[in-house]
């Protein structure tokens, strides 16, 4: 067979089968979900490759330490005044912002998916907690905390909760729990920046 | 060439990463699907995400997403080689779906792409849907121009044997 015959019509059949493939809507958040995953990966990895790190850089350990030391002192305080539940508590009781903490990590099962609670921080000191305005959330179903059972004898039941979007993100990556507006993440997914630079933000001081 | 069509919308930022992607995401889906990749989308977005990972956008992304997309799809269809073995049906064969949009003529070539060893599909779709020179598609599948003829060649020689014998 003729090469530009052949040339042509390969042409033609790559065009026409490149067409039957197409873009789903959520593709940008998918990209983000697995820009965290990635993430996650590559952090666990430089942690071990940073094995050696001490002994090079000795002189900076005590200053670094006691920086870290006073951000998760005032991380504590920002999640305990506020409520909040990072990952410091469960979810039935840190987010009715009363009663003693359990030490379970705040979960919540929406849907199939698992949401880890996390509180909207600014940058570095963390001295600043975001809270959403209730006009910004929209609810969409229901969820479920998922009992916490972390001692002895404990009965804890699952709570059901309502479960709203937030404007401008996608379910698949967070949502918020109705009526306290504590956000959950997707298990696997990271705060997009879309909502922690969203200008109806309320930002407060931590206290 | 066909790739910059209706993306999909695009909620965050509009920084360089968002830009790149509307204006390129369907082509690195539609390059994987070319490729046969088994979920092309998946693949893309893998890609884009890798880019992502990258930190700094070069002056150029384009080639390197399309470097990532052909990696990517060439793992793939090794990982499935295994799968494909243990199924009856080939997991890089065009759907019936897929195949039923297409007109036969069309469906006839892509079954003959499809058969090619995995290199020489490469070559020929990077050069007959994206257009790319001899030189393009060497930097993109990391080879040198010389081996990109010689697929090419082989290539299109083994697509000319394989219509042949169904006309």
């Amino acid at each position: 067979m003729n090469n530009h015959l052949i040339e042509g019509r390969l042409q033609d059949a790559l065009a026409a089968h490149a067409q039957t493939f197409s873009a789903s809507p959520d593709a940008w958040q998918r990209v983000q979900v697995k820009d965290a995953r990635l993430s996650t990966q590559r952090r666990g990895r430089s942690a071990a490759l940073r094995a050696g790190w001490p002994a090079r850089h000795s002189r900076f350990v005590i200053p670094v330490a006691a920086a870290a030391t006073v951000v998760a002192v005032a991380l504590t305080a920002t999640v305990l005044a506020h409520g909040f539940s990072g990952t410091a508590g469960h979810g039935a009781a840190a987010h009715s912002g009363g009663g003693s903490a359990a030490s379970c990590v705040a979960t919540l099962r929406f849907g199939e998916e698992m949401y880890v609670g996390t509180s909207l921080r600014t940058h570095p000191p963390y001295n600043r907690v975001g809270r959403i305005p209730p006009a910004h959330m929209h609810q969409i179903g229901t969820g479920v905390f998922p009992p916490c059972n972390d001692t002895n004898h404990s009965h804890d039941l699952p709570q059901t909760v309502q479960v709203a979007r937030i404007d401008g993100v996608s379910p698949q990556i967070a949502v918020a729990v109705l009526p306290s507006g504590s956000v959950f993440v997707r298990s696997g997914a990271a705060i997009p920046r879309s909502l922690t630079s969203a200008p109806w933000i309320r930002w407060a001081e931590s206290g | 060439m066909t790739s910059q069509q209706a993306s999909p919308p695009l909620q965050p930022a509009d920084d360089d990463m968002a830009v790149l992607f509307r204006a390129r995401y369907l082509e690195m889906v539609r390059l994987a699907g070319l490729l046969g990749a088994d979920d092309p989308e998946d693949v893309a977005q893998e890609a884009f995400a890798r880019l992502m990972r990258k930190g700094s956008l070069d002056a150029d992304p384009v080639p390197y997403l399309r470097a990532i997309v052909c990696n990517l799809t060439r793992n793939r269809h090794r990982h499935l080689r295994v799968v494909r073995e243990k199924t009856p049906r080939g997991v890089s064969e065009p759907s019936s779906e897929h195949a039923a949009i297409l007109r036969e003529d069309h469906a006839e070539v892509i079954a003959a792409l499809a058969a090619l060893p995995a290199r020489r599909r490469e070559a020929i779709v990077l050069r007959f849907w994206l257009d790319l020179s001899e030189r393009e598609i060497a930097a993109t599948m990391g080879v040198s121009p010389g081996t990109v003829k010689s697929q090419l060649s082989r290539g299109l020689a083994a697509l000319a044997r394989a219509l042949e014998a169904k006309a």
